[in-house]
């Protein structure tokens, strides 16, 4: 099993609990072969994702990393 | 009411504001972005990278050319499926990122169904058609029925749009190719024999593909092979059309998809409503292809029907089939 | 010039009722398209109207009431063929008694397995293209038809047949039921095969 752990400090717990309500839905209809946890406190929000391979995983960074990335964008551009 | 939908399902980000005026659809703005893979067929993921690298941007401007402001937008919709798994993804994503900050609602739709229900929104007189729906990936027939849309007709192997680009990329020409092939077809002018192939109401072009390119091997005329190309599956796609109007006794017929550009389709599909004493449609261009204001319009029919989507469980569905929505807005 | 009568029209062709030599016949003309060019209407045209023929004929060889052909006219589109007096499946089901329901469906599906037997696809089963006359069922419209052996093209021919009687005859859905029994009475290979199609085709959500 290969993981990698992502901290976030956002700035604001709003802006934290946006992100994580966004990615809520993937979550629970995981990508094959990973598996996902996110976890929320004040502005700190971190993702940890599980692989059963590195390819696996980078490909699950990437998702995860774009999803985050279109979401503060999309926040930001309101 | 005034909504935003987001649409991408495939090579198209695409952003549109519409509003509900007397039961019809007013197009406030609808902008979008096409990905265009440098050689090749589409790749999923590098289509999604594509996509979050514009739809933020896409967001801001739809709302600036609308004229309004994000306060007065009351509903946010996405296109739920069928498309491909990332793409699907990254337009889920900015809805329920821009549903949350806004804190208004959120709607998945299908992405077949917008196509139809743009016509019916922003055409007069166009109440019960038959779609037509050519593009890339999708070849359906669509009617409604027994209280949902249902495919009457669809393609067995790949789409028309599909087809053509194929085709045209064995040829050298660039992305998307109908648009080139339609220009070549002009000039050409000796039929070649090329597969017809309707079984029942469905349709399939993989034969018809392999022969136009034996043809070009064969050094036949570019011109010549385009023409044939475009009569055969244009004809096939016609004669299915008029078979699913005369099966569900419905007298108008609408186009929807990239493919509904070319005027030779539209010629055709035309003539035949005009001997079926049936009326012919097609939405504007840039309601034709994959966009956002048709996305935008579904949501406002299904919120105005009662539907409610938590964000919590706002999924894709890169299966999304056409038959499967409740279509709980028509009679 | 005998008289014509236009006793049908669909997307592809004009019923017609007609004399032949003293005989009253349906002439089947199939419209051409103006849609499509000389080249592919024509082509079209004759070959639909000689495959439809030639099933109808090997149809009838392997046990099958169809029409009678009279003449085939390729260049033109037109099959002449006996006119059946009977009435359509369709407009009799549902008035039928229980029993009489019952050996009817039965004797559909019979009828339907003679002609899978021999990989003859009819491509549009529904109780309007079937004619009950003299105590037979007549079957009409091979306009859509081909030859195959494969399970899955049997399935979809069944599942045309399904969804006719779901939908025209929805208070005796059951009806369908009986039709497998007849079907599998008769099939000489293993009909279970064709009765999972069908369910499979069913959660493909594919419709017609």
């Amino acid at each position: 099993m290969k993981s990698a752990r992502f901290i976030f400090n956002f700035d604001s717990e709003k802006e934290a609990k946006i992100i994580a309500e966004t990615l809520h839905p993937e979550i629970k209809h995981n990508i094959p072969k990973t598996n996902v946890e996110i976890s929320l406190s004040g502005c700190k929000f971190s993702l940890h994702i599980e692989a059963n391979d590195l390819s696996s995983l980078r490909a699950a960074c990437n998702s995860y990393l774009r999803w985050i990335n279109t979401a503060l964008n999309v926040k930001k551009t309101v | 009411m005034l909504c935003i939908g987001i649409e991408g399902t495939a090579h198209t980000v695409g952003i549109g504001v519409v509003k509900q005026n007397n039961g019809k659809c007013s197009v406030l703005s609808n902008v979008l972005k096409i990905y265009r893979p440098e050689q090749g067929g589409i790749h999923p993921r590098e289509a999604a990278n594509h996509h979050t690298l514009y739809i933020a941007d896409l967001i801001s401007e739809s709302v600036k050319k609308a004229n309004v402001s994000f306060s007065e937008i009351d509903l946010i919709s996405f296109s739920k499926g069928p498309g491909l798994g990332p793409c699907l993804r990254t337009g889920a994503t900015a809805a329920r990122a821009l549903s949350l900050t806004l804190g208004k609602p959120i709607i998945g739709v299908n992405h077949c169904v917008a196509h139809l229900e743009i016509g019916r929104g922003t055409l007069s007189d166009c109440t019960d058609p038959v779609l037509l729906y050519t593009s890339g990936a999708n070849t359906q027939v669509i009617a409604f029925a027994e209280g949902r849309y249902r495919v009457f007709g669809e393609t067995l192997d790949i789409g028309i749009g599909n087809c053509l680009d194929k085709f045209g990329r064995t040829v050298g020409l660039d992305f998307p190719c109908g648009p080139a092939i339609e220009k070549l077809a002009i000039n050409g002018n000796k039929y070649l024999d090329l597969p017809y192939s309707i079984k029942g109401m469905d349709i399939a072009f993989s034969g018809l593909l392999t022969a136009a390119e034996q043809y070009y091997r064969a050094n036949k005329s570019l011109e010549d092979i385009c023409y044939s190309i475009q009569e055969t599956t244009f004809a096939a796609l016609t004669e299915v059309t008029e078979r699913a109007m005369a099966h569900t006794e419905k007298d108008e017929v609408l186009l929807g998809g990239g493919v509904a550009a070319n005027k030779k389709l539209r010629e055709m599909v035309q003539t035949m409503a005009k001997e079926r004493g049936a009326s012919f449609f097609v939405p504007t261009k840039d309601l034709c292809i994959d966009n956002g204001a048709m996305i935008a319009w579904l949501g406002v029919l299904m919120y105005k029907s009662g539907i409610r989507l938590k964000v919590e469980d706002s999924f894709i569905d890169q299966r999304f089939r056409t038959d499967m929505v409740d279509v709980t807005w028509r009679e | 010039m005998n008289k014509e009568e236009i006793i049908y029209q669909g997307a592809e062709a004009k019923i017609c009722k007609s004399k032949y030599m003293g005989f009253d016949v349906v002439k089947k003309r199939r419209i051409n398209k103006s849609y499509r060019i000389k080249e592919i209407d024509n082509r079209l045209i004759f070959y639909r109207t000689k495959e439809e023929s030639k099933l109808m004929t090997e149809a009838r060889k392997y046990g099958v009431s169809v029409p009678i052909i009279f003449d085939v006219d390729k260049e033109n589109g037109i099959i002449t063929m006996e006119y059946l007096k009977g009435r359509r499946i369709k407009d009799i089901l549902n008035g039928l008694s229980e029993k009489e329901r019952i050996r009817i469906c039965r004797m559909i599906g019979e009828s339907i397995a003679k002609f899978h037997n021999n990989d003859i696809i009819h491509g549009d089963i529904t109780t309007s293209n079937m004619i009950y006359q003299e105590d037979r069922i007549h079957f009409i419209d091979f306009g859509l038809g081909e030859k195959n052996s494969k399970i899955e093209a049997k399935g979809v021919d069944l599942h045309v047949l399904m969804e006719a009687i779901e939908s025209t005859h929805s208070r005796y859905s059951n009806c369908f039921d009986f039709v497998l029994e007849g079907y599998k009475n008769e099939l000489k290979d293993d009909a279970n095969l064709v009765i999972k199609k069908i369910a499979e085709i069913v959660k493909r959500g594919r419709y017609r």
